[in-house]
C-alpha cells in the first residue's frame, strides 16, 4: 500500500482539474500526474474520484473530451477547457482566493 | 445552458450506451497503462508496475459505476434495472409472490371498498352552493332528552341572529295527487319561502317561492321534483304556471327542480309546497304550534361555536316567553348547530368510521405478514446481497433495490386490490342497508384509484422498510463466509419477526372482539320480544282526503266498511286498523292527568297515543295483562275507554291495577281504563317501550290508518285483493306502503346485519392472516433449528419434548399478542357502544371467547411446524450441515 496522500480540500477537485487544463488539453492520467506534481505529492487523486469528476464537468459543459493520439502514439481521451469552463475557473479562482485570504486572516489572528 | 448540455449529454449516454461503455473501458485501460509506464520508469519490473497500477485503480467496475452515477441518466437506468431485476426475483419465487400479492390485494381491496363508501357518503360535499356554511339547528331539551324546535323559536332565531345569512324551516308531509294517472300518495315537504335560496339551488324550470308566498292564506303553489315531473307529467315544459290537484285542491306549479337536487333529509320529497307558518312569539297552553326543522347558512367566517353562542343568547330571551307547562318543559333548552353534512350522514358516520378503522387494521396485518415474508426471504437472499455489495454496490444502492422490489409487490397488490374493491363495491351496492345514503350510486372512481395507489405505495414503504433495515445490518464478509443453505441467525431480525406476529395477533383480536360484540348485539336483538307475533301480517296504509271525509263519522264509516269487507276475503283471519304500526315510530305523544293522582314532576308525564280498531291488539297477539280489550261496543256514543300498556301501568300505578281508574289525555274528555296489555315495540326493537295509551278508533277517529291483515298463508299474495276492496269503496284512494310485518322487522335489523357481517368478514380475514403470520414465523424457526433439534433427538429427546419445545415458542407469541390485543380491545370497543344492544363494550364473554378463538387458531398454526420438528430424523438433520 502506498502511503496515504492527503485528502483534497472538500469540493476543490473540480477547480483543480479545470486549473490543470488551463494551458493545454490533457488526458486522465496526465491530469492526475499534474495535480500530484504541482502539489509536490501532497495531493494524490485516485481514479475513483477523478473519472466521475470528468463526467460531472463534461455535463456542466465546462470541459469537452476528444480522442487523440498521445506522444507515444496511442489513443487517449483528452479533456480541454471550454469557454464556459474558463469563465467558471475565473469565478472559482476569485472565490477561492477570497475565502483563502479570509481563512488565513482568521488563523493568523491572535 | 448548462442544464441543456446536461440533458443532451444524458440522453446521448442513454442512446449510445455501448459506445460510452467502450470509451470508458479504453480510458481506464489507458490510465492504468500510463500509470504502469511511469512506475517502470522508476525501476519496477513490468509485471510489478502493472499490478501496482491496477491496485491503485481499485475495482474498475466500482470506478465505472462512479462515473455512471455522476450523470442523472443513471438514476433512470438503475431504476429500470431494479425493476427488471425485481420482476425476475418475483418470478423466481412464485409462491412468495402469490402469497404476498394476495395478502396485499386483500388488505388494499377492503380498504378501497370501504373508502368508496366513505368517500361518497362522508367526504363528498353536499350538492349545494358553499355547503360548508350550511348548518342544521335544533334545541336540545334536557327534560325530554330529545331535540325539537317550535315555530316560534324559529322566528325568534331568524329575526334576531347576527351570524346567519339566511334561515329556513321545513317539515315533512304527504299529499295525494289526483288527475295525473292513478291517484298517488306522495312524499312532500313544506318549506319556507327562503328554503331554496338558503341552499343556493335554483329550479331548472320556472322559479322558486317568492318571499311572501309562505304567509298563512297565501297562494296555493308548488314546486315539483324532477322525478315527479318526468314520471307523472311527461317532462312537459309547459306545465309551469298550470294547476295540478293535491288533496283535492288546486295548486299552481311554479317550477321544477334540477334532476340532481337532493333534499336535506334522508327522504326525497316529490314535491314542495310553502310552509305557511303563522309568526307568533312565545308558547302558551292551548295555542296551535308546529314543530319544525331548521337549516341556515352561516355568514362567511363564522364558526359553529360562535353561531351556537349567538343562538344561546337568543334562547335566554325566549325562556320567559314559554307559558304554563311549556316553561317547565323547555327549561334548559340548548341550541345546537351542526353542519348539514354531519346531520345528513347521522348514525351511519360512526358505523363507517368503525369499518374504516377495521379495514385499516386488516391492512396493517397484511403489511406485517408481507414484511415477515420479506424478512424470511431476505435470509435466503443474504448471500446474493453480500455478493452484490462485494462487487461494488453501495449500501444505498442495495437498499434502493430492496425497496424497489417491495414497491413492485405493492403495485401488484394494489392492482389486485382495486379489482377486489370493484367486486366488493358491486356487492355493497346490492346488499347495503337502506339507511346509508347514496349507497346505490357508489363506484370505484378516480378518488378511489388515487386512494388505492397512495395506500399501495404507503404499504410498500411500510413493509419494505424492514428488509432494508435488515439488509443494512448484514455484514457482507460474514454472510459470504457462512456455509451451506443455512442463513445467519440474526437475533435482531428474529425479534422483529416475533414483534410483527405479536402485533398481528393483537390487531386481529381487537377486530374479533368488535365483531363478537356486534354479533352478540344482533343475537340479543333477534331474540328481543317485539310484544306481538310479526309473522303472516300484511300491512298497508290508506289515507282519506280532507274534503270528502271531513267528519269523524265519515272516516269511521269508511274504515268500518273496509275492515268488514276485508274480513270476508279468503285467507284472511282478521283485518284490523291502527294509526301507528309497530317498529315504525309513533305519530303522537300527549300529556295526561290521572284522577286522584297529583301530577308527577319527577318524570315527564306523557304517553304515546295510539288509535286502533277494537280487535287490533288481539289480532296482533299482544297479551292481555288485566281487564279487557276493546270491543265493538266501545263506540262513539258509549262511555269513553282506553287501554294502557304494561310500562304505563308500572310507571304511574306501580303495583295497583289501573283498570277502572280515570285518565284525562291532553285536556280532552275523561276516560276509564278498560284494560292493560303487554308492551308493543312501537319505536323499534332497540328503543325501550314507552308508556302508551290506546284509544278505540270508534271513539277517536283519524283520517289515515294502517290496515293490518292476519293471513293464513303468504301475506303479499293478498296485495291485489286488498287494493281491489279499497277500490270498491272509493276509486280515488291511494293504497301505499304495502309491506309485511316481517319485512318491516327485517329492515329494523338490516343496518345492524350489514355492520355485523362486514366487521365479521374483516375479523375473519384478520385472523386468517395472523394465522398465516404465526405459521410462517414458526415454520421458519423450525427450519433454522433443524440442526439443533437433530442433536437434541440424537441425545435422546422424545418427540413430545421437541413438540413442546416448539409449541412453547408459539404459545409465548400468542399469549403476548392476546394480552396486547385485549388491552387494545378494552380501549377501543367503547367507540362501538352506540352500535351495541344488550351487551356492554367490555363484555367479558366476548373478550374471553375472542381470545380463545384466536389462541386456538394460533396454536393450530404453530402446531403444524411443531409436528414437523417432532418428526425430524436426527441423521438427516445432522447431515444437513
Amino acid at each position: 500500500m502506498n502511503p496515504r496522500a492527503a485528502d483534497l480540500v472538500q469540493g476543490t477537485l473540480d477547480m483543480l482539474i479545470l486549473k490543470t487544463l488551463q494551458l493545454e488539453p490533457r488526458h486522465g492520467y496526465g491530469i492526475a500526474q499534474r495535480i500530484e506534481q504541482i502539489s509536490r505529492g501532497v495531493f494524490r487523486v485516485n481514479p475513483g474520484s477523478l473519472f466521475p469528476a470528468f463526467r460531472r464537468l463534461e455535463r456542466q459543459g465546462w470541459i469537452k473530451a476528444e480522442w487523440r493520439p498521445t506522444e507515444n502514439h496511442r489513443r487517449a481521451k483528452y479533456y480541454r477547457l471550454t469557454e464556459r469552463g474558463r469563465g467558471q475557473l475565473r469565478t472559482e479562482t476569485a472565490e477561492w482566493t477570497k475565502q483563502l485570504a479570509a481563512i488565513t486572516r482568521i488563523m493568523e489572528a491572535s | 445552458m448548462s442544464f441543456l448540455t446536461n440533458l443532451i449529454g444524458g440522453i446521448r449516454a442513454l442512446v449510445r450506451k455501448k459506445q460510452g461503455e467502450r470509451e470508458m473501458d479504453d480510458e481506464l485501460r489507458a490510465y492504468v497503462d500510463d500509470a504502469a509506464q511511469e512506475k517502470m520508469r522508476s525501476g519496477m519490473s513490468p509485471e510489478e508496475a502493472l499490478r501496482a497500477a491496477r491496485v491503485e485503480m481499485g475495482s474498475t467496475d466500482a470506478v465505472k459505476e462512479g462515473i455512471r452515477s455522476a450523470g442523472w441518466e443513471s438514476t433512470l437506468e438503475t431504476l429500470g434495472q431494479d425493476i427488471r431485476y425485481g420482476l425476475r426475483q418475483l418470478r423466481i419465487d412464485p409462491a412468495f409472490t402469490t402469497v404476498a400479492v394476495v395478502t396485499l390485494g386483500l388488505g388494499i381491496g377492503v380498504n378501497a371498498a370501504i373508502f368508496t363508501v366513505v368517500n361518497r357518503v362522508l367526504l363528498r360535499p353536499l350538492p349545494y352552493t358553499n355547503p360548508d356554511r350550511l348548518v342544521w339547528i335544533t334545541d336540545f331539551i334536557p327534560r325530554q332528552n330529545n331535540t325539537l324546535v317550535f315555530d316560534s323559536d324559529y322566528f325568534a332565531w331568524a329575526r334576531q341572529n347576527q351570524v346567519f345569512e339566511g334561515m329556513a324551516a321545513y317539515g315533512g308531509t304527504e299529499l295525494t295527487l289526483t288527475g295525473a294517472g292513478d291517484s298517488a300518495r306522495l312524499d312532500a315537504s313544506r318549506v319556507t319561502a327562503g328554503f331554496f335560496s338558503v341552499l343556493g339551488v335554483a329550479p331548472e324550470l320556472g322559479r322558486a317561492f317568492l318571499p311572501d308566498e309562505d304567509r298563512p292564506g297565501g297562494p296555493q303553489v308548488c314546486i315539483l321534483s324532477h322525478k315527479l315531473w318526468q314520471s307523472r307529467f311527461g317532462a312537459n315544459a309547459t306545465l309551469v304556471g298550470k294547476a295540478i290537484t293535491l288533496d283535492g285542491k288546486s295548486y299552481t306549479v311554479l317550477g321544477v327542480l334540477p334532476a340532481d337536487f337532493e333534499f336535506v333529509a334522508n327522504y326525497q320529497p316529490e314535491l314542495y309546497i310553502p310552509f305557511d307558518l303563522r309568526e307568533i312569539s312565545g308558547i302558551a297552553p292551548g295555542e296551535q304550534h308546529m314543530i319544525v326543522n331548521v337549516i341556515a347558512r352561516m355568514k362567511p367566517g363564522i364558526a359553529l361555536e360562535r353561531a351556537e353562542s349567538n343562538l344561546a343568547l337568543i334562547n335566554q330571551g325566549l325562556a320567559s316567553t314559554y307559558k304554563g307547562g311549556y316553561a317547565k318543559m323547555m327549561a334548559g333548552a340548548r341550541a345546537q348547530v351542526i353542519t348539514l353534512q354531519r346531520r345528513r350522514v347521522g348514525d351511519v358516520r360512526l358505523a363507517l368510521l368503525v369499518l374504516m378503522g377495521a379495514v385499516g387494521f386488516v391492512l396493517l396485518i397484511a403489511c406485517a405478514n408481507v414484511a415477515n415474508l420479506q424478512l424470511a426471504r431476505g435470509v435466503r437472499r443474504e448471500k446474493e446481497m453480500a455478493l452484490r455489495a462485494a462487487l461494488g454496490a453501495g449500501r444505498g444502492r442495495l437498499a434502493r433495490q430492496v425497496l424497489t422490489e417491495s414497491l413492485l409487490l405493492a403495485v401488484l397488490g394494489g392492482a389486485a386490490g382495486v379489482w377486489l374493491a370493484a367486486l366488493c363495491v358491486s356487492a355493497l351496492r346490492m346488499l347495503g342497508p337502506p339507511n346509508i345514503p347514496h349507497l346505490a350510486d357508489i363506484q370505484v372512481d378516480s378518488h378511489v384509484l388515487i386512494f388505492s395507489a397512495a395506500v399501495a405505495l404507503l404499504t410498500g414503504l411500510v413493509f419494505g422498510i424492514f428488509p432494508v433495515l435488515a439488509a443494512k445490518a448484514t455484514q457482507p464478509g460474514e454472510s459470504l463466509k457462512e456455509s451451506g443453505v443455512r442463513g445467519s441467525l440474526t437475533p435482531g431480525r428474529e425479534r422483529t419477526r416475533a414483534a410483527l406476529v405479536v402485533m398481528e395477533l393483537a390487531l386481529a383480536l381487537v377486530l374479533l372482539t368488535g365483531a363478537g360484540l356486534l354479533i352478540r348485539s344482533f343475537v340479543h336483538l333477534t331474540f328481543t320480544d317485539p310484544g306481538f307475533d310479526p309473522h303472516n301480517l300484511l300491512t298497508a296504509r290508506v289515507g282519506l282526503p280532507n274534503n270528502q271525509y271531513q267528519q269523524p263519522a265519515q272516516q269511521r264509516a269508511f274504515f268500518q266498511s273496509l275492515l268488514a269487507s276485508l274480513r270476508t276475503l279468503p285467507g284472511v283471519d282478521s283485518a284490523e286498523a291502527t294509526v301507528s304500526l309497530p317498529f315504525e315510530g309513533y305519530m303522537m305523544m300527549a300529556g295526561f292527568e290521572i284522577a286522584g293522582h297529583p301530577t308527577r314532576t319527577d318524570v315527564n308525564q306523557g304517553a304515546v297515543i295510539s288509535i286502533v280498531s277494537p280487535g287490533y291488539l288481539h289480532a296482533l297477539g299482544v297479551p292481555l295483562v288485566s281487564g279487557r280489550n276493546f270491543t265493538d261496543q266501545d263506540s262513539a256514543g258509549a262511555p269513553k275507554v282506553v287501554v294502557l300498556n304494561r310500562t304505563f301501568a308500572r310507571a304511574f300505578f306501580g303495583n295497583d291495577d289501573p283498570v277502572g281508574q280515570r285518565i284525562q289525555v291532553a285536556g280532552e274528555d275523561w276516560t276509564t281504563v278498560a284494560g292493560v296489555v303487554g308492551d308493543l315495540r312501537q319505536a323499534g326493537l332497540v328503543a325501550k317501550p314507552e308508556p302508551e295509551i290506546f284509544f278505540p278508533y270508534l271513539q277517536m277517529s283519524y283520517p289515515e290508518m294502517a290496515i293490518v291483515l292476519r293471513t293464513k298463508g303468504e301475506p303479499l299474495a293478498l296485495t291485489g285483493a286488498l287494493r281491489a276492496r279499497v277500490d270498491n269503496l272509493d276509486r280515488s284512494l291511494p293504497v301505499f306502503d304495502i309491506s309485511t310485518m316481517d319485512q318491516i322487522a327485517g329492515e329494523q335489523l338490516a343496518s345492524r346485519k350489514f355492520n355485523m357481517a362486514l366487521l365479521g368478514i374483516f375479523a375473519l380475514v384478520a385472523v386468517a392472516l395472523a394465522a398465516v403470520g404465526i405459521y410462517g414465523v414458526m415454520s421458519y424457526a423450525v427450519t433454522q433449528r433443524t440442526h439443533e433439534i437433530g442433536i437434541r433427538v440424537a441425545l435422546g429427546a422424545a418427540q413430545i419434548d421437541v413438540l413442546g419445545l416448539v409449541l412453547r415458542q408459539g404459545i409465548v407469541l400468542a399469549a403476548v399478542g392476546i394480552s396486547i390485543g385485549l388491552a387494545g380491545a378494552f380501549g377501543l370497543t367503547r367507540f362501538l357502544s352506540s352500535l351495541l344492544y344488550g351487551v356492554r363494550p367490555t363484555d367479558a364473554v366476548t373478550f374471553i371467547a375472542g381470545s380463545c378463538v384466536l389462541g386456538g387458531v394460533a396454536l393450530l398454526a404453530a402446531y403444524i411446524p411443531a409436528r414437523r420438528a417432532a418428526c425430524v430424523d436426527p441423521l438427516v438433520a445432522l447431515r444437513h450441515e
